[in-house]
């Protein structure tokens, strides 16, 4: 399965992770990002749910295009990972208190 | 308990780091390998990463040490000189892009421990077991 999965739907960019988001898929997951920046879609949804493995780099990546979106007046929202090694660097960091999650890819486009 | 687990430092070799946790934690119990396995796998990793992207190693060696109340993780690589944090220390009111790996870190070992020696660098990581109850096969 592609671990990056893209669309555009109700004025809102999702993107869809699986697996991991290390170092080794920050970089792929950067390119998509930086894509719909430079189109001007500053309302981003990134679905977490189906990740089992996150850390910082791959926080970074989030945390980096999250500024930027904030900047041009949108947000770069989650759903929130289910898999608790996913969820682990966002509470050790804090940073489920910084970023938006929703509980769902539905949730997230019908609440924003 | 004592393995060990060579890699070449990239980022897709690192990915080797979960599996053999795992089996090295298996002898604890299921119970506490599945409190410990995660939580160990995100600071090694981080470590690991910190390893290649900071130290520019060429290769990583991990060794897993159990003590009686504790497990021990010793990375052993051949980079460049740990010469502290670089940048601000993050704070999560003001979220910056960096710097978050050796906090992570901190936040999961019981203590970690950082020695400069002849062939490269080696850190000591060490996780406090569970619960000692719960270690069904020692």
């Amino acid at each position: 399965m592609d671990p990056i999965l893209a669309t555009y739907e109700m004025n809102i960019a999702t993107v869809e992770l699986t697996d991991r988001l290390d170092a080794l898929e920050a970089a792929p997951l950067r390119g998509i990002l930086d894509g719909h920046i430079q189109l001007g879609k500053s309302r981003i949804l990134v679905d977490l749910s189906k990740v089992d493995f996150i850390d910082s780099a791959g926080l970074a990546a989030l945390v980096k295009y999250m500024k930027d979106a904030r900047s041009m007046g949108g947000d770069l929202r989650l759903v929130a990972p289910t898999h608790p090694d996913a969820l682990r660097v966002f509470e050790l960091t804090r940073f489920d208190k910084v970023f938006t999650m929703y509980d769902s890819m539905t949730a997230g486009l019908t609440e924003w | 308990m004592n393995d060990i687990l060579r890699v070449t430092a990239d980022f897709e070799a690192i990915r080797a780091v979960g599996p053999w946790l795992r089996s090295v934690l298996e002898p604890l119990g299921p119970e506490q390998c599945a409190a410990m396995a995660g939580s160990i796998e995100l600071a090694v990793h981080e470590m690991a990463t910190n390893s290649i992207d900071h130290g520019k190693s060429t290769s990583i060696e991990l060794k897993a040490q159990r003590t009686n109340d504790a497990v021990d993780i010793i990375l052993t690589d051949d980079g460049l000189p740990f010469e502290g944090r670089q940048g601000p220390a993050p704070h999560p009111d003001e979220p910056q892009v960096r710097g978050y790996g050796l906090m992570i870190v901190e936040a999961l070992t019981e203590s970690i421990d950082y020695e400069r020696i002849a062939t490269g660098n080696r850190w000591t990581m060490r996780f406090a077991l569970e619960s000692n109850e719960s270690n069904s096969s020692t």
